[in-house]
């Protein structure tokens, strides 16, 4: 299934999904593998919002919900059997508020069946484990999640030339500036295809985006919600 | 008791001590502040106002007694730097007078202060405490406020030009506001430059109820200005645009060359770097003998610059408005400005650097980088010569202030909402603030928002069981107290020789600049070419590099506009030159590009109005030139984008400069036949209406909310070292902009960061009076067949602010299938 890219593409160049290398992207900044019936996740930063207002500083509400809709209308439309965070799924230890840990709850009860696994990143190990109640399975990177690397931090380019498994990673929150005619210009949350390497946009509501940089990566630009734009542009 | 009748005598005899006699405008102050009276002063700087106020408060507040008193006037500078100049020429004023009566001491509080000298004040403070904005609202934080400052009998806020029209004066206005509360009788005079409304800044200053009773008096000394230009040896390769003017630097080192001691005004830190580096290039020689200094400078190597430029030691100093204002450098005879000077008021205050002392002749040269400049040099000479000079307002109700006020009362003794209302409505920033405004604010530093449900963990400040609002919380005192001010900056990254061992500090510089190096990459910063070793924790580590090239940071300070003043003056030249007159050196240089310019389309005048129009490989341009300044434009080209996108959903790019503006459509457009309904002008009501929904549609608020959100306290400033629990805090402003639009789009700084892009670059009242305006014009419309030198600098600017009514989807849908024709053709 190591095929190179294939995708759907409709009349206006743009596309609802992407295929790589047999996985699907999807604009609703997540990973679906078919064969094992399982979706990636990068960066939800969840509580974020409670740990600012936490620290003094107003932040609205309703980003922690908005999160935990946007997973539920995922797993609504593909019925997955594992969910695999790819790190930072709580942005700190303020983060554990007990709102945010009713909400999570809630969501986690109401998909009682599903396996969640998280692979601990940099903001994981500052918020420290999630309870127990959360079922959530915890592992360190790398974790082999049946036949593909889940990461938090991705590897550095050179590590990722060559044959072998598929990496999937976060961290980045990579962005992608793109430039259009009479100088228009839009930055957009992005896919980052290096190798055999796949960095995911950040999931989050509220999380921000780095403009990526680096030698031989391709990007595939979310437009929004719906659509997906593979140009595969090169970055530097 | 004190004797009134021979203290004056007092002053006069300090003054013959020394061989002086004091002018007419000192005696004048003296007058009015025995009388009880607050006033204006203004007068050319090295003209003698220290002394003025000075005197004149030591005449009116010294008693026959031994002590010294405690914390009788305060004295507000809007430099720190100028903070210990001023102590030392008040100790010298004061030292003499005490043998005609009390002894008065002197201090310095700023953010420079040591905390041992801090203590020491706040166990004895001295007689006159020199202070800036900041550091007073400071003080108005401590919980013992009240006792501390309600001794002070009076206020001398130093440069106030500088201060009116911005937001720390708004603080300033609200830290007069309390004191005055406390003492009613309180004396405040303000020092200023000549502006063109000073009964405004009168009014502003002492607020609207007590500045009819001010005096203003006016330094009679009228310093002599000699104002030319420095004309581009080859005027044929002149270039139509540009800002660095690097191809004059041959004859601005020949004019260095021939004075003691220059000043070299650039508009930009960039700028400045780069202007260093290729005077050092010309002249080897001159290392340590030139230098260069700008706000991003470790304050060690401005101290350094200061120092040598005191003490006549430097043969030149690049710098940008760093140097505008403050310390006399005695030793300055010659100014030279690169680019635009900008303002007229502006300009006369630069060549006031040089020549500083009563009698001395001030001389500043202007060096055009573009051949515009050239008829803006010639302009702002003919300004001067008929003393046409600009005004400065005060902003109006900045929320985003007012909230960091809230604050700073709470933790300051606290107060009751209907006192401090009347408070802050007894000044001119504040004098028609909303009820509804005000309620917002309350809710809003109480953890409300729109609904009081919104942020439950969060409070900063509330009332108590006495009614009395105050902090509860020490984390948000602390990190109130290290955020308060109204200047904003980007996350900034120290620039330190290391990491092993970590040597001086150079100073800072934005960290997205930083976000761009590799380490290895070379850069320009402080006059020295660095090679980036590494970023941590806010510290860029660098070393001193083995190339000869390297990147010059780029700091992203607001590009000020032209002022409308000096626009008027520019077209009145252009009219000349319409007229085939080319009286002055400047529009002789000019004359090629504006016959150019008349040939290939029109020229400029004050009663036409000039559209271009081109089609080129980018789309459809359309040029106008109202000569409005930037900040105008922007509002005028948004506005005239929304109407033009009203038809057809688009995305317009626009380009503004401050003569004035592009507009750039990748769909066909007949710019000519939509031209007379798209600047037609609207009711006040309609045009409201219309730019609120164009709003939306560009990214002018996103912009202003990032300053908006940092002085309400929103966004946390990172500060090298700081905290680590700070860090979890750092999310751009951008990104706030968007939850806040999402989650919460009631947020009063949301619509605070809308209503100042309304009444700053959008202001409504502006904005349909230069609509009107442009009715009153002829239009004159040009289908251009190649780009004309008006246009040219338009057209290559890459600052553009975008306007769109279209789905992301369908700018996108274009953007890809560009790249396939492209490719297509490949």
């Amino acid at each position: 299934m190591l095929n190179s890219a294939t995708s759907q593409r409709d009349g206006s160049g743009l596309m609802s999904s992407h295929e790589h290398r047999g996985l699907v992207l999807l604009p609703q900044r997540a990973v679906w593998r078919a064969e094992t019936r399982t979706l990636f996740i990068a960066d939800a930063h969840l509580g974020k919002a409670a740990t600012f207002r936490a620290l003094g500083q107003p932040t609205p509400r309703g980003t922690t919900r908005d999160n935990l809709d946007r997973l539920d209308a995922l797993i609504k439309s593909f019925h997955p059997a594992r969910l695999v965070f790819l790190g930072d799924l709580f942005h700190a230890r303020q983060a554990h508020t007990p709102a945010v840990a009713a909400a999570f709850l809630n969501w986690r009860r109401r998909h009682a069946t599903l396996r969640v696994t998280l692979v601990r990143g940099n903001h994981d190990r500052r918020a420290g484990d999630p309870p127990e109640q959360f079922k959530i399975e915890l592992v360190d990177e790398p974790h082999d999640a049946e036949g593909i690397v889940a990461r938090h931090h991705p590897l550095a380019f050179d590590a990722c030339k060559g044959e072998g498994t598929i990496i999937l990673a976060g961290h980045l929150h990579p962005c992608v500036r793109m430039n259009g005619a009479a100088r228009d210009s839009l930055r957009l949350p992005c896919f980052l295809l290096q190798e055999r390497q796949i960095v995911l946009p950040a999931f989050g509501a509220f999380t921000g985006g780095a403009l990526v940089r680096g030698r031989g990566a391709k990007t595939c630009a979310i437009v929004d919600e719906r659509w997906l734009v593979a140009n595969q542009m090169r970055v530097e | 008791m004190s004797d009134q009748l021979t203290k004056p005598s007092a002053a006069k005899t300090r003054f013959a001590q020394r061989g002086w006699k004091p002018f007419p405008f000192q005696r004048e102050v003296w007058r009015e502040m025995a009388k009880g009276h607050s006033g204006l002063l203004h007068a050319t700087t090295g003209a003698g106002k220290t002394l003025a106020a000075a005197l004149g408060a030591w005449q009116a507040f010294a008693v026959d007694e031994e002590e010294p008193p405690r914390l009788c006037v305060l004295w507000i500078t809007p430099m720190r730097a100028l903070a210990a100049d001023t102590a030392r020429a008040l100790r010298e004023a004061f030292e003499g007078l005490a043998e005609h009566g009390q002894r008065w001491t002197v201090g310095v509080r700023s953010g420079d202060t040591p905390s041992a000298e801090r203590a020491r004040q706040a166990r004895r403070p001295p007689s006159v405490l020199i202070t800036t904005p900041e550091s007073l609202s400071l003080m108005l934080s401590r919980a013992d406020a009240r006792e501390y400052l309600g001794a002070v009998r009076c206020v001398v806020i130093d440069e106030w030009h500088e201060l009116i029209g911005n937001k720390r004066g708004v603080q300033t206005q609200l830290a007069l506001a309390r004191l005055k509360r406390w003492r009613p009788d309180l004396l405040i005079w303000g020092m200023s430059a000549t502006l063109g409304n000073l009964e405004e800044a009168k009014r502003v200053l002492l607020g609207p109820d007590d500045a009819p009773h001010g005096a203003i008096v006016a330094g009679g000394l009228q310093k002599k200005i000699i104002i030319d230009t420095l004309l581009p040896e080859d005027f044929a390769r002149f270039p139509w645009a540009g800002h660095l003017g690097i191809n004059m630097a041959p004859q601005v080192v020949a004019e260095i060359d021939q004075s003691t001691t220059s000043l070299v005004f650039t508009n930009t830190r960039s700028q400045a770097e780069i202007w260093y580096h290729n005077l050092l290039r010309a002249r080897p020689d001159w290392a340590g003998l030139i230098a260069v200094h700008h706000g991003s400078l470790a304050r060690e190597s401005r101290d350094w610059v200061e120092e040598g430029l005191k003490a006549g030691t430097l043969k030149a100093v690049v710098c940008t408005s760093s140097l505008d204002l403050g310390v006399d450098f005695l030793p300055v005879e010659r100014i030279l400005q690169v680019g635009s000077p900008k303002g007229v008021a502006r300009l006369l205050q630069r060549a006031g650097r040089s020549g500083h002392s009563p009698g001395r002749t001030s001389r500043i040269t202007l060096v055009p980088s573009h051949a515009l400049e050239l008829v803006e040099s010639s302009a702002v000479q003919q300004a001067v010569r008929q003393g046409r000079i600009e005004s400065r307002r005060t902003p109006n109700a900045p929320l985003d202030v007012l909230v960091q006020h809230l604050v700073t009362i709470g933790l300051g003794g606290g107060f009751r909402p209907d006192d401090l209302l009347e408070e802050v409505r007894s000044t001119a920033a504040y004098e028609h603030l909303s009820d509804a405004n005000w309620r917002w604010c309350l809710d809003f530093v109480s953890g409300g928002g729109p609904s009081l449900s919104a942020y439950p963990e969060y409070r900063r400040c509330g009332p108590g069981a006495d009614g009395v609002w105050r902090v509860a919380n020490k984390q948000v005192a602390l990190r109130h107290r290290f955020n308060i001010g109204t200047i904003t900056a980007d996350a900034s990254v120290l620039v330190q020789y290391g990491p092993a061992p970590p040597g001086q500090k150079l100073g800072v510089v934005e960290e997205s600049f930083i976000a761009r190096l590799k380490p290895g990459d070379s850069f320009w910063f402080a006059g020295r070419l660095l090679e980036f070793v590494r970023l941590r924790e806010l510290i860029a580590y660098v070393r001193p590099a083995k190339t000869r090239s390297g990147a010059v940071p780029r700091w992203d300070g607001g590009r000020m506009p032209l002022s409308t003043t000096l626009a008027d003056a520019m077209v009145e030249q252009l009219q000349q030159a319409a007229k085939g007159r080319f009286d002055t050196p400047e529009l002789r240089a000019a004359e090629k590009m504006l016959r150019l310019q008349a040939r290939w389309s029109h020229l400029p005048t004050p009663t036409t109005l000039l559209a271009e129009t081109l089609k080129s490989r980018d789309g459809w341009h359309l040029f106008l030139y109202p000569f409005a300044g930037r900040n105008a434009h922007v509002g005028m080209a948004s506005l005239i984008a929304w109407r033009a996108a009203q038809k057809t959903a688009s995305t317009f790019s626009i380009a503004v400069n401050d003569y004035g503006f592009e507009l750039l459509s990748a769909d066909a457009r007949d710019w000519a036949a939509l031209l007379p309904e798209l600047i037609a002008p609207r009711a006040v009501r309609d045009l409201t209406g219309e730019v609120l929904a164009s709003l939306n549609a560009a990214e002018l608020a996103r912009r202003r909310f990032r300053d908006i959100a940092q002085i309400a306290g929103l966004v946390v400033t990172a500060y090298p070292g700081q905290h680590k629990s700070l860090r979890q805090l750092q999310a751009s402003s951008s990104l706030f902009y968007e939850v806040f639009r999402k989650f919460d789009p009631e947020n009063g700084l949301l619509r605070q960061a809308e209503r100042e892009v309304l009444e700053d670059a959008l202001d409504i009242a502006r904005l349909a009076e230069s609509f009107e305006r442009l009715q009153n014009r002829e239009l004159v419309h040009v289908a251009l067949k190649r780009c004309s030198p008006l246009a040219f600098p338009l057209m290559v600017e890459r600052m553009r602010e975008r306007l769109s009514n279209e789905t992301l989807a369908a700018r996108i849908e274009r953007m890809t299938s560009q790249l396939e024709r492209a490719a297509d053709k490949c």
